[in-house]
């Protein structure tokens, strides 16, 4: 018989979150479901669109193009601020503070672009919405990667806590990201259509998914203190 | 009815998953093209090269995107949905994950925008180098998934610690908490299997990269529309493709004598082998669960053994020797192993036909076959996906698959390789 070295390894039916229920994770199925749907329809339909206008003789510069090259340099600077000069801190504390940094730049660069979500019903026409959209159009992707770097490094540097954190935080933290995900679909296909009922849907979806993820986010954070006292 | 958060957390983990991976094949598969069309635009100043490039950027950056949304979800399920799972592999996984977060993703990102946004900023010597850190930090993206990964199925450079909280030993749910430490980074980097797979998963991108370049070409071919442009960008990918259809045979070859080695159920299960002894490839065959045998098979006697061990009656680990409890799922293993098998060898065949008649000018008169490649890049693309099925659900039903004790050398080796040495080298 093939034996095993059982202590090494981890069956999958033991890997599972303690506290998360089966009715959770139907839920974040169907959203995700609902979700992937309408962002895979997206794709194709912009890719359908680029195809059939097909490669374009390279024209003058475009002047009306926003440009988006400031926030990565920024980031790599505050990176190297962070983490230089602490070498007498033990490795926990370094991380603590990166962590800090890396979740503070988020909500400053992303709440920025949240913000600009939730002003958005306030611009009264067509140009004044895109131009809203337009001025986080080439950054909001880039400020996500601040969330995804601090989601890797917190499983990195503090396992326990990126798991006993996020399972408690389950609904809150799958409406996040399907809010985050909703976001870029509603960006992406504000402007396919010039109906004003199709503008008008895309733009409330920008508003609610923008408003739903800065509102969990705080959701989100509660509870967790909340748990904490209750433990 | 009981909603089991077993069966569904692997769901909606599958659906995230499969989902997510229809887009990073594609962007890393483009990238190279990018970067080669960039190339040929500084070296020639052929404004057909700046307008192709300029065209397939359009096309890449909202793949792009939609990975990038897709990609978060991945991130924070593992902590979400397999909390027990993050903490035991959290000190070596999590660095993983974290590594890829901080080289890779910052360099895709932070040039992303020069790449998109930047045709009419800056010059194309600086798009040129934004377009390659773009690419290249697609490709380290890769590795370190891969790396991830690889360490699930075939672990090396940790050691297994129990955890401590306050100094006493901490349990959850009256279980002692153990985790992996990593104790060789690169050991752990360099596991058994990283090597073999990154570059099968490579592989398998640039293949979908090609076929999709030749399936929008072929599209305009035979529409009529930008003729000079679609032309030069089938035979390009036309090439691309050839290449590496030829190269995911070699890679796969390497690969299932790593799994072999390591994972000897899983190659078991991939091929239907229930007895353990000389075992031949099957071309088609049903595998059944009860009675423990291949039904209504065509197996090539001897062919497995021969490509792996070097000799037709070379001994293959079989079924009868797993103890019942860490079989893989037998049916999911055999099929979606055999439909990526089928699919690389339908992908070599079409190609060398294909690159045969463009060699003598026929090609693009053959309509037929134009049409066949515009639906073909749903192949790749199912290719991707039915391939890592496999990967994943041959692990099963382990999340991190155990070393296999064998003979007392094979011990000796094992500990060698799993505590401190760097001889994760193939024996």
């Amino acid at each position: 018989m093939l034996q095993y070295h059982l202590e090494e390894g981890l069956m999958t039916r033991n890997a599972l979150s303690e506290n998360v229920s089966g009715a959770e994770v139907l839920t974040s199925i169907i959203l995700f479901g609902v979700i992937y749907g309408l962002l895979f329809w997206v794709w194709l339909f912009v890719l359908h669109q680029k195809i059939s206008a097909g490669p374009q003789p390279v024209h003058p510069p475009d002047k009306t193009t926003a440009k988006g090259l400031k926030p990565p340099r920024r980031r790599v600077a505050a990176r190297r601020d962070g983490a230089g000069g602490l070498k007498a801190m033990d490795l926990q504390t370094i991380w603590f503070i990166l962590l800090g940094v890396l979740l503070g730049g988020y909500a400053a660069l992303d709440g920025f672009d949240f913000g600009v979500g939730i002003l958005h019903p306030l611009a009264r026409t067509d140009a004044e919405r895109r131009t809203f959209m337009n001025a986080i159009g080439p950054i909001w992707d880039g400020n996500e990667v601040w969330l995804i770097t601090f989601g890797g490094a917190l499983f990195a540097a503090f396992p326990m806590a990126y798991a006993t954190a996020f399972s408690a935080m389950y609904l809150a933290l799958m409406l996040v990201l399907a809010a985050l995900i909703f976001r870029a679909v509603a960006i992406e296909f504000r402007s396919k259509r010039p109906s004003p009922v199709w503008r008008a849907t895309w733009d409330w979806a920008f508003f609610g998914s923008s408003l739903m993820a800065s509102l969990l986010f705080g959701v989100a954070a509660v509870q967790r203190r909340a748990g904490h006292a209750a433990r | 009815m009981e909603l089991d958060p077993l069966i569904l957390s692997r769901l909606q983990f599958t659906l995230t998953i499969m989902f997510h991976y229809l887009f990073p094949p594609l962007t890393i598969g483009m990238g190279v093209v990018l970067v080669y069309l960039e190339g040929m635009f500084l070296k020639t100043r052929e404004p057909i090269y700046e307008t192709a490039a300029r065209f397939w950027t359009s096309l890449y950056a909202v793949t792009f995107a939609v990975g990038d949304a897709t990609g978060i979800v991945m991130e924070f399920q593992f902590g979400t949905n397999w909390a027990a799972y993050s903490r035991f592999v959290g000190d070596v996984f999590g660095s993983a994950l974290a590594a890829e977060g901080i080289f890779a993703f910052f360099l895709e990102s932070g040039f992303l925008a020069i790449l998109v946004f930047g045709w009419d900023k800056v010059g194309p010597k600086v798009h040129f180098f934004a377009t390659t850190m773009v690419a290249m930090g697609s490709m380290f993206s890769a590795i370190w998934i891969v790396v991830a990964n690889s360490w699930q199925q075939t672990p090396a450079g940790h050691h297994i610690v129990q955890m401590t909280r306050d100094g006493k030993p901490w349990f959850v749910d009256g279980q002692p908490v153990m985790r992996a430490e990593i104790t060789d980074f690169w050991a752990m980097v360099l596991n058994p299997s990283t090597l073999d797979r990154i570059t099968h998963v490579w592989i398998g991108c640039f293949i979908v990269g090609a076929f999709f370049i030749m399936s929008i070409s072929a599209w305009y071919l035979l529409h009529d529309k930008h003729q000079d442009f679609a032309r030069r960008s089938f035979t390009g990918g036309l090439i691309f493709a050839t290449i590496f259809s030829l190269a995911a045979l070699v890679s796969g070859d390497s690969n299932a004598k790593m799994v072999a080695k390591n994972q000897p159920a899983k190659l078991a299960a991939f091929e239907g082998h229930f007895e353990t002894g000389p075992a031949g490839f099957s071309v088609f065959g049903m595998p059944n669960e009860e009675t423990k045998t291949l039904d209504s098979a065509l197996v090539i006697p001897g062919s497995l053994s021969y490509a792996l061990t070097g000799s037709t009656t070379g001994t293959v680990i079989g079924l009868d020797v797993v103890p019942d409890e860490y079989e893989p799922p037998l049916k999911l293993s055999y099929w979606s192993f055999h439909i990526m098998v089928g699919l690389g060898m339908a992908f070599i065949a079409l190609t060398l036909y294909a690159s045969w008649l463009r060699m003598r000018g026929k090609l693009f008169e053959k309509r037929w076959l134009l049409w066949v490649f515009v639906v073909a890049v749903i192949g790749p693309f199912v290719a991707n996906e039915i391939g890592w099925v496999a990967a994943e659900v041959g692990r099963q039903p382990w999340i991190v698959h155990p070393t296999v004790v064998r003979t007392p050398r094979a011990r000796r080796r094992w500990m060698r390789t799993a505590c401190c040495s760097t001889t994760w080298k193939r024996a």
